[in-house]
């Protein structure tokens, strides 16, 4: 449900987030108006970048509309509520998955400096070990309590994920349990 | 005409235990998903879409298909035992179901629900099977340029229809084509709009896009929601606790006849909302409910009646089927389900449009045969354990959202055995928070993103028949011409009668409904 408050700050209402997007997408109108493939025409006299410069044109109205439309004073209850820390609690917890999947992927985005550091860090690589480090830490800053459930849960639930794809097919990376049990699928 | 040989294929396909055994899966899965708050049947989807290109098409089918199905019914299981709706379309039933829970009737109320639901869903699977193919014919006669037409008014009408904003929902669409354009073109496989990072050439992958938007958006929003609402620790010793302990009075067979009348409502509604895209499930059992309470005043539907929980759950299932009408028909998916459905099809090599009749007879039969049996699936599953879901319901989002989170990471990478995939859908992830955030529907987004390609490929192939005059290729026929001028017409009217506020009005009632339910509770 959309209000109107006058108590939130500007940048939250309709206006002020669509003013900023208005902003990112004039830069990105320059960055692809800067771009040659945009212009190349293909043998059928079609130009690449129709529907590109399409869709990056109704997106720029359409913010537009935002901006200057009925509803701009308005903000949702969701944008009313968040504060910057929270954008940065989201973004915390996308980086903490990613370090999650470096480690139990031993994935390095062909980075040498991500290589080097992965080498020092041991059981990189054991699908099931880091798992069940990130569910239970997971869980355990969540708010679970006593540790000793979220520990449980864990170690449970990781274990029925693994079992779970590898009766579909699907390959998860090597794991010391998993040798030991003669079922690792990599 | 019914291809005989097709047909038996397709009994042969899906009628082996391993089929089955994937459409008990995804109904026991969807029942889950639907019954904790928190979790829709579009995230569950969403989960299980990487683990499908393994599968063979009719057990990925069962799995999709039962998984939705169970979602949709599985949201009024919480929505009658605690008053918080497991999923919005089940905002509706609160109104009725968690009365009679209140007054000891609980047990008559899940019942209800179960029956409603299936068979809603299960008439309108019929009314599904039976249009589908019609309008197929109907589309098989298009040429390029009406099929783009057609995908620009689909994309017009879910905007306008989704979310509170027409401009907003465009927006969505928009950045879906944008997304879509990245990547080799279709036609030519020129690489462009890749940044310069050579691991865009191939374009963005759907299941890290959908995986991002729908699952990671939804469980760093809860994070955050965490962090906002003061918690309470959660102790999960008590969760378990009074598993099989719900007891109360049944329903009996003349109750359940009583009912006819709303779950004729609901069938009818729902079947309508079903097909039209952008609705979707929410709208048609809002509209169920309201209907219904205004044809039987005399039921006093409203305070605590099985006929409220009957019009509200036939009014939501009855949209499971018809809601792949014009993905099947068109090839254009109606809602962010049907997207998914058609991206698995896709990923079984099958294009979902209207020569899919034509070209995977078989497939196509599989899925009418498996709408069905999810149906007998979700009655067996729905009716045994409804009242161990009902404990589902309490599992605190603390447990949930790392398992999700989880299942989100090894979903990206499975797909394609790509690292940078994982990288695509943790930027969707945020890409998803700001969308619900600042209530930019994502439907819109998924659904342009499937079609940019059909659409670029149509109009290049109309741009060559008529030897590069665009006037000619964009008004090639008098439905063409037809097809623009609704097109004008639709945004013309979405902008001046604000069609898409007045959905969401329904929306907010959904949020009114579990609001004021949650206020009982509270006292």
């Amino acid at each position: 449900m959309a209000s109107s408050d006058r108590s939130v700050g500007w940048l939250r209402t309709n206006q002020g987030v669509a003013a900023c997007l208005v902003v990112a997408m004039l830069g990105l109108l320059g960055y692809l108006l800067s771009q040659d493939w945009v212009y190349q025409q293909q043998r059928d006299g079609f130009r690449l970048g129709f529907f590109t410069m399409v869709s990056a044109l109704v997106m720029l109205v359409c913010v537009g509309f935002t901006l200057i439309g009925k509803q701009k004073d308005q903000t949702t209850p969701e944008m009313a509520r968040m504060r910057g820390k929270d954008w940065l609690r989201g973004i915390a917890a996308l980086l903490i998955m990613l370090v999650y999947y470096v480690l139990a992927w031993d994935a390095h985005f062909s980075q040498d400096w991500v290589r080097a550091i992965l080498n020092v860090i041991p059981f990189t690589g054991d699908f099931l070990i880091w798992t069940v480090v990130f569910l239970t830490m997971g869980m355990a800053v969540l708010g679970v309590r006593p540790i000793t459930s979220a520990i449980t849960a864990g170690v449970i639930v990781s274990f029925v994920i693994f079992g779970l794809f590898l009766l579909i097919g699907i390959d998860l990376p090597q794991s010391v349990i998993g040798q030991l049990l003669g079922t690792s699928a990599v | 005409m019914i291809n005989m040989d097709a047909l038996y294929d397709a009994i042969a396909l899906v009628f082996t235990w391993h089929t089955l055994m994937w459409i008990a899966i995804g109904v026991t899965i969807g029942v889950g998903v639907g019954a904790m708050p928190g979790l829709t049947a579009t995230t569950g989807i969403a989960l299980m879409l990487p683990l499908t290109f393994t599968m063979d098409q009719a057990a990925a089918l069962g799995l999709l298909i039962g998984l939705y199905k169970g979602a949709i019914y599985g949201g009024s299981i919480s929505a009658i035992s605690f008053a918080t709706p497991g999923t919005s379309e089940a905002a509706a039933t609160v109104f009725d179901g968690h009365k009679l829970m209140l007054r000891g009737k609980g047990k008559k109320a899940l019942l209800i629900a179960l029956y409603a639901s299936v068979t809603a869903d299960f008439l309108s699977d019929v009314i599904t099977i039976l249009i589908a193919p019609m309008l197929a014919l109907v589309a098989l006669k298009f040429g390029p340029s009406e099929r783009f037409w057609l995908m620009v008014l689909a994309v017009c009408l879910l905007g306008a229809l989704s979310g509170s904003h027409f401009a907003k929902g465009m927006l969505s669409a928009a950045m879906g084509l944008f997304i879509g354009t990245i990547g080799a073109d279709p036609v030519s496989s020129v690489p462009r709009n890749t940044f310069d990072l050579w691991w865009l050439g191939e374009g963005i992958h759907l299941i890290p896009l959908v995986v991002g938007i729908f699952a990671m958006g939804a469980m760093l929003e809860k994070i955050v929601e965490m962090s906002t609402v003061k918690q309470k620790v959660q102790r999960l010793g008590g969760t378990v606790k009074g598993l099989f302990s719900m007891g109360g009075e049944g329903l009996s067979f003349k109750e359940y006849l009583s009912c006819w009348k709303e779950i004729s409502i609901g069938l009818g509604v729902g079947t309508f909302v079903g097909m039209l895209p952008g609705l979707g499930s929410t709208v048609g059992a809002f509209l169920s409910y309201g209907i219904a309470k205004q044809a039987s005043p005399e039921k006093k539907i409203g305070t605590g009646k099985i006929e409220g929980v009957a019009a509200a759950e036939a009014g939501n299932n009855a949209t499971v089927g018809p809601t792949l009408v014009p993905l099947l028909a068109f090839g254009i998916p109606g809602s962010a389900v049907a997207a998914l459905i058609g991206a698995a099809l896709m990923l079984q090599g099958a294009t979902p449009g209207p020569r899919m009749f034509e070209l995977y007879p078989t497939i196509i039969y599989s899925l009418f045969l498996i709408l069905i049996l999810g149906n007998f699936f979700n009655l067996g599953i729905g009716r045994i354990f409804a009242f161990v879901y009902a404990k589902l319901g309490e599992l605190p989002p603390q447990v949930l959202v790392p398992i999700v989170m989880g299942m989100a990471v090894i979903g990206a990478y499975s797909y394609a055995n790509n690292e940078w995939d994982v990288l695509v859908m943790l930027v969707f992830g945020i890409v998803g928070l700001f969308m619900r955030t600042f209530r930019i529907p994502e439907a819109p987004l998924i659904i342009t993103f499937l079609l940019a390609p059909q659409a670029e490929e149509n109009l290049r192939r109309g741009l060559l028949i008529n030897e590069g005059d665009w006037v000619a290729t964009l008004m090639s026929s008098p439905l063409a011409i037809g097809l623009a001028i609704a097109v004008v017409a639709l945004t013309y009217i979405s902008t001046r009668m604000r069609i898409s506020e007045r959905m969401s009005e329904i929306a907010d009632d959904a949020e009114a409904a579990e609001a004021e339910a949650k206020a009982n509770k509270a006292s």
